[in-house]
């Protein structure tokens, strides 16, 4: 939203200013070179802009870094193609993005590589660097250009820059073929549509720029279904529940590499639409376990527990295996995508367990009538299977 | 082939607060299996309502500590040390015979066979056994090619069915 010449010359100066103060460099990189460190840079840029048309802050528009997202599908085209949907996507839902050409020199100074899960002092120094109070990240995990059937999943988590809590978190997938209508009608054959439809539907529930973000639980539940199978459940989380919970690398026990990091980053979008804890972000949790030099994989020792507990701030954490996941794209296999996964909860403190479940879900087994309800790409599936788990917790 | 069962005539149960679920020896195809029935019998005795069971990661570094390699071949000193050392009353053992896909006919039926061992920790002393099996050659599977159960549920069913027999 535009204003007029006095207000847009004072937006840019007090968004200049700042930067100019912390840190020259940005500033230079953002003047033309010829008056780069010159004392007359600020006023001529500000003069300007009036000319120019710099593109006005808006008071609505809320700053926000959208962090390439962690490729694990497999495919290297796959970012280049869904990256600046996402970024436009951002943008037409009210929010003033960070420059490409302003991010990345911060995460190449940082050398920050793993976007998808950075740390909580990263994070702040984007927020303060960058003057941004959101930060956008998450992982592209399928990407698939079949001819005539592409098929996408992705999911992102909105994080606020200050504190690393998790606003929003969200995912999404599709096939071709899930457009499929009467008589044949309707696929999408082209990769890029099918992200784009793709990203609207993992965006859904995205809060708006220019509102004051808050942890938005949506109301748009996956629904879950009985789960078959037992799962335990000890009656503390009904009377003392965990305030706060950590996901931990869960263990892969399939042949698809990245399946445990999807299954981690789903885990923790359905654990916080469930809405009854307070989730950690994976960031931080990779930065413990750094920090502590704690692999736990399939399962963790008491001591290491505690520790991680008293350095997250979390009062249990889950984790788990994964023992199937098969996107239905191998040769010679079923195209109907299946998973299987195996979690608990342990109480941080002393090592019980709270809850112990297991499940597994055929896309094919959700189809009601005709081809209507199968579910036919991953991401929804495992979305499903673990809202199912998430539900009993 | 029925369950066979053993239960101590006079071990008192009702001590037994908390156990131990020690790796079991895997003797199935799968190379995963003795894992996956190990979660699936952790489950299933939680879900008695009658004991804790310690966290298996918990289980295994305690092993290593005791460098215990081999929890198939541990003396009844062995199962002390572990026992107190996880302050449980119980060390289950065991093994899983089979967990895999038999071909019965013209159709695949999941087949788990595992058997479960309770030593009690003080003494050295078993305490109850029991083998099962579930799935394989049934009559539904033979005559009407009906598999229904996947693996993990078979287990789950095999391990339910061996751990009820614990309490009773």
């Amino acid at each position: 939203m535009a204003y007029g010449p006095l207000a847009r010359l004072q937006a840019a100066a007090f968004a200049l200013w700042p930067m100019a103060q912390e840190n020259r460099v940005n500033m230079c990189r953002l003047l033309p070179s010829a008056i780069g460190n010159k004392p007359y840079a600020i006023p001529v840029v500000l003069a300007a802009s009036l000319l120019m048309g710099w593109p006005s802050v808006s008071d609505g528009a809320t700053r926000i870094a959208v962090l390439p997202f962690q490729n694990v599908s497999g495919h290297l085209e796959a970012p280049r193609i869904i990256m600046p949907i996402i970024s436009k996507a951002v943008q037409d839902r009210g929010y003033e993005v960070v420059e490409l050409n302003s991010l990345e020199p911060f995460l190449f100074r940082h050398r920050i590589r793993a976007t998808e899960k950075i740390r909580r002092d990263h994070l702040v120094e984007l927020g303060k660097e960058l003057g941004v109070p959101l930060a956008l990240v998450g992982s592209v995990d399928l990407f698939a250009d079949t001819p005539g059937n592409p098929q996408w999943g992705i999911s992102g988590r909105l994080l606020a820059t200050d504190s690393g809590g998790i606003l929003w978190a969200g995912a999404a997938g599709f096939t071709g073929d899930d457009f499929t209508g009467f008589l044949g009608l309707g696929t999408v054959t082209f990769p890029d549509r099918l992200a784009e439809l793709a990203v609207d539907r993992m965006f859904t529930d995205f809060p708006s720029g220019g509102v004051k973000a808050e942890p938005a639980r949506s109301a748009q539940a996956v629904r879950s279904r009985k789960i078959p199978g037992r799962i335990f459940r000890d009656p503390q989380l009904d009377t003392e529940p965990p305030r706060r919970v950590a996901v931990l690398p869960f263990e892969n026990g399939t042949e698809r590499r990245g399946a445990a990091l999807i299954v981690d980053d789903l885990m923790v979008a359905g654990l916080f639409r469930v809405g009854r804890f307070d989730v950690v972000d994976p960031g931080e949790v990779l930065h413990a376990l750094q920090t502590l030099a704690v692999a736990p994989y399939g399962g963790i020792d008491l001591d290491s527990l505690r520790r991680i507990g008293e350095a997250l701030d979390a009062d249990a954490v889950i984790l788990g295996r994964v023992e199937d996941y098969n996107e239905g794209l191998r040769p010679g296999t079923s195209t109907s995508p299946s998973i299987a996964l195996d979690a608990r909860m342990l109480e941080t403190k002393t090592g019980k367990i709270l809850w112990m479940g297991y499940h597994e879900g055929l896309g094919e087994e959700y189809q009601i009538v005709l081809e209507f309800g199968k579910i036919k790409s991953m991401v929804p599936l495992a979305m499903r299977i673990i809202a199912d788990l998430a539900e009993t917790m | 082939m029925p369950p066979a069962t053993y239960v101590h005539p006079t071990y008192d149960f009702s001590l037994v607060k908390k156990v131990a679920v020690l790796p079991l020896d895997n003797l199935a195809t799968d190379q995963t299996a003795g894992e996956k029935v190990r979660r699936v019998v952790i489950t299933e005795l939680l879900a008695t309502g009658i004991v804790d069971v310690v966290e298996p990661g918990q289980v295994n570094r305690v092993l290593a500590t005791l460098n215990i390699q081999n929890p198939t071949a541990m003396s009844p000193e062995d199962f002390k040390r572990v026992g107190t050392a996880l302050r449980v009353q119980l060390l289950i053992v065991g093994s899983v015979e089979s967990y895999e896909r038999v071909q019965v006919g013209g159709v695949q039926a999941p087949e788990v066979s595992l058997t479960l061992r309770a030593v009690d920790v003080d003494s050295g002393t078993i305490v109850w056994s029991t083998s099962h099996t579930q799935g394989g050659a049934t009559v539904a599977a033979r005559l009407f090619g009906l598999t229904g159960d996947s693996l993990s549920e078979a287990a789950r069913k095999a391990a339910h069915e061996a751990v009820a027999t614990l309490f009773k």
